[in-house]
């Protein structure tokens, strides 16, 4: 396997020890020097193993840019304690494709459920504004209209995080609003500040942002992906695979995104349609947001898988059809 | 014998698919507040107007929610009691928009799904 030639690496996909990876690619002592970060240890699934030019004893440029790459990786991997069993390799394309075309159907649920983390982040701020207002002030009269103005705003904020509505808030469940918030009144007239407050408004505007662009961030996905094949085919060095790849991988690109787009607003009617009708879901409610979600993600994966399937058959036709 | 590379109809159905993606985009982001105007009296538009906001694919909620009313105004029936002459408001040509993008949606992936069973079976 490591022939003498070009230095090359690939992606180890299987919890293995480092002498029986060594011995499937038959590497040699040149091995053992370029895969020092790995070697007698365990090598875990997604860590790149370079494999160099055994005829040599040198370490090319080549390789040692192949070997940074995979102590990067290496790194990151211990970094972000990446788990073993190998089901992210494993999982990867669909993985991918739940990121890419998911986005796209269920781009106007998340889009709505930014909305609602906004309204979430309405209420906090008033709350906090009525706080400081309180303190301003301080009669008995204000203090008992205080205690009302807080309970209405409770009231609205405990509706707004009913059930999965508090998903992404960063708001845990913790009996009493009061409690969740971390504030009494006393707490606050001593402190002059309500506990956290600041961290998590600027989670929910982080989250409500992230969602926002969730479609943006899929298709930019898309894009990339598809540049890395043609790319990966064009520096093979054969003109006919390049133009190929260019004809499938961009038709693939475009009939996949109008798939799991079409097909995204098509699974979100029907789930929607079902929730309304079946289960009688208040109109405009969160719940229905739920329900839009599950369908245009479903219906976005099909509707992209299905485009993308089309797109490779389309792009491979009009490529052998090229003037 | 007629030799037919079926790649063909893979072309025609992506193109399909294409057209329809950019012509509903194109519709909706002309006519939705249009048609919403013209539907103001009913409650559960408004509804959908205000919860699901105006970003660049959040609009679809409030499409998809056009699409009913305009479509099966009695599936509401347990949120709200939509006349039809409150539909009727609505002029005829983006009633027939809305329901041919409708139609076009259902036939244009259905034939996606079919080729692709065809072509997998």
């Amino acid at each position: 396997m490591t022939a003498d030639g070009k230095p090359y690496i690939f992606i180890n996909d299987q919890f293995q020890h480092y002498p029986t990876l060594k011995a499937q690619v038959g590497g040699g002592s040149k091995f053992d020097a370029l895969n020092a970060h790995i070697r007698n240890i365990m090598v875990m699934p997604g860590q790149l193993i370079v494999v160099g030019d055994e005829s040599m004893a040198r370490v090319t440029p080549e390789e040692a840019e192949l070997v940074r790459l995979a102590y990067g990786v290496h790194h990151d991997l211990f970094q972000n304690l990446a788990r073993a069993d190998g089901q992210v390799i494993k999982n990867y394309d669909l993985l991918q494709n739940i990121l890419n075309y998911g986005s796209l159907g269920i781009g106007s649920a998340s889009s709505s459920w930014s909305k609602h983390l906004d309204g979430v982040q309405k209420t906090l701020e008033d709350i906090e504004r009525l706080y400081q207002l309180a303190l301003k002030r301080g009669t008995p009269i204000a203090r008992q209209e205080f205690i009302n103005q807080r309970r209405v705003l409770f009231t609205k904020l405990d509706t707004q995080l009913e059930g999965v509505a508090r998903w992404g808030t960063g708001l845990h469940n913790r009996g009493s609003i009061k409690h969740m918030l971390g504030v009494s009144t006393k707490s606050y007239i001593h402190t002059q500040e309500l506990r956290g407050y600041a961290q998590r408004i600027g989670k929910i505007a982080k989250a409500s942002n992230l969602l926002k662009h969730g479609t943006a961030i899929g298709i930019g996905l898309n894009i990339t992906s598809a540049g890395l094949e043609i790319k990966e085919a064009c520096s093979m060095g054969r003109e006919d695979m390049c133009t190929k790849a260019r004809y499938v991988e961009g038709a693939k690109l475009v009939v996949g995104v109008a798939g799991g787009y079409v097909a995204g607003g098509l699974g979100a009617s029907a789930a929607y349609s079902v929730c309304v009708v079946v289960f009688g879901v208040p109109s405009g409610g969160l719940a229905l947001i739920g329900c839009g979600i599950v369908g245009g993600l479903v219906g976005g994966y099909a509707g992209g898988v299905g485009g993308e399937w089309l797109g490779g058959n389309a792009g491979d036709l009009l490529y052998e059809w090229r003037p | 014998m007629f030799d037919f590379d079926s790649r063909w109809l893979s072309v025609a159905v992506s193109v399909a698919l294409i057209v329809h993606a950019a012509a509903s985009y194109i519709f909706y982001r002309k006519y939705l507040e249009v048609i919403e105007e013209f539907l103001s009296d009913v409650e559960l538009v408004k509804k959908h107007r205000d919860a699901y906001g105006n970003h660049f694919l959040g609009r679809r909620m409030r499409e998809i929610a056009i699409v009913f009313v305009i479509m099966v105004p009695g599936m509401y029936k347990r949120q709200e009691v939509i006349p039809m002459w409150k539909v009727r408001r609505v002029p005829a040509a983006l009633r027939f928009g809305v329901k041919f993008h409708f139609y076009s949606s259902v036939t244009v992936v259905s034939s996606m799904a079919l080729l692709y069973y065809a072509q997998h079976a």
